[in-house]
């Protein structure tokens, strides 16, 4: 089960509405390499793990990506709070407004709907950890192009912080990853 | 930005110890200037014109799910139109939604940064959390985190005090007090 904790994992403060960088970072509220699709591949993976250490980190990784989709949700809203239908008229989210008007939807950067296709479960532990670690990658390069094109330096500082996050969860798949290599050795009869 | 392209560190066995001193945004006065910036461009809900009691205005506040495109204003005009030239107190010369997030956003200064005290706190946990999952035998990093641990609880007690209960189930006292305090996506950190 889970319990809401009525804070955010790290202060999210904006300089101000910015459609534009609203627009941008729905790749990672439901883009493919997202918090969301992070989320959901890791607390969907775990249930058949050989490991405690691999169900361990499954269900703590999962459940901090959803306070990360928390995060980028609340940039997002931010970031459109109080902005006129003028604004938004003439801005990338026009297509957005057209469809969810002022709510939050999980789509990518361009439009495209978060589907589940974008995670795997294979239920075998080495590719499923090597899939992970691939995903974490992609979401630190993500972070990184989000950073190269964000002005606000309220934005870049949380989006550098999520970044660190996606470095040190590469880091513990792959001490996970060297457990279960361990686990099979010693299951090995010479 | 330093971009170390995110490299494991070797060997495995040692791993590298989780990140628990970031510094958060607040204390840094790197990151001070936007957040005030942020403070100052929208004036406070106190200062914000009395929205009336009027039929008319009472049907935006108690019809906020009504679509706003076609919501008038006093003087016939959308309420998102700004400087439409006209002399009333129509709604639309301050940004209606604006007024009803700052409405949300009061939190007392005391109450903000006890609370990103143990936001803070408790990402240390967390991290460390992590980094036990697969090194369980840590002893430094255990009492690292028995400390934290000890840390959080202090800390809960005062930040509920002043903010509200951070979980629901932390009882409520004459009224229901979760829904008392803003939601952390409302808040101007």
């Amino acid at each position: 089960m889970w319990i809401y904790e009525k804070k955010l994992q790290y202060p999210v403060c904006v300089d101000g509405p910015d459609l534009r960088l609203a627009a941008l970072l729905y790749e990672q509220y439901g883009g493919p390499d997202g918090e969301l699709s992070a989320g959901v591949r890791y607390l969907n993976q775990r249930y058949y793990m050989p490991i405690k250490e691999a169900e361990g980190t499954l269900t703590d990784i999962g459940t901090e990506e959803f306070s990360h989709w928390e995060m980028i949700a609340t940039l997002i809203f931010k970031l459109t709070q109080g902005v006129s239908i003028e604004e938004i008229k003439n801005s990338p989210l026009a297509g957005h407004y057209a469809s969810h008007g002022r709510a939050l939807f999980p789509h990518d950067a361009v439009g495209n709907a978060w589907t589940a296709a974008y995670i795997q479960a294979k239920g075998e532990i080495i590719a499923d950890l090597h899939e992970n670690m691939a995903a974490e990658q992609k979401a630190r390069v993500t972070y990184e192009h989000l950073i190269d094109l964000s002005d606000d330096p309220g934005v870049k500082d949380t989006l550098k912080f999520l970044r660190e996050r996606e470095v040190v969860h590469y880091q513990r798949f792959g001490e996970v990853l060297q457990k279960v290599y361990e686990y099979q050795d010693s299951k090995r009869f010479y | 930005m330093n971009r170390d392209y995110g490299r494991m560190q070797m060997p495995w066995r040692n791993g590298m110890m989780p990140i628990v001193n970031i510094p958060f945004r607040g204390m840094m006065p790197r990151i001070q200037p936007p957040c005030m910036v942020y403070a100052m461009r929208i004036p406070d809900f106190n200062e914000m014109p009395d929205m009336g009691t009027s039929p008319h205005t009472m049907a935006y506040e108690g019809n906020i799910n009504n679509h706003s495109a076609f919501m008038k204003d006093e003087c016939g005009e959308d309420y998102y139109k700004k400087d439409c030239g006209c002399t009333h107190n129509c709604k639309h010369h301050d940004n209606y939604l604006d007024h009803l997030n700052k409405k949300y956003s009061k939190i007392s200064d005391e109450a903000k940064s006890l609370l990103k005290e143990l936001m803070a706190i408790e990402f240390a946990l967390l991290d460390l959390n992590l980094y036990l999952n697969t090194h369980p035998m840590d002893q430094k990093a255990l009492d690292q985190f028995n400390y934290y641990v000890e840390k959080a609880r202090e800390l809960v007690k005062k930040v509920e005090e002043v903010y509200g209960p951070i979980t629901a189930d932390r009882g409520a006292n004459d009224e229901w007090e979760w829904l008392t305090q803003p939601w952390p996506w409302r808040i101007d950190f």
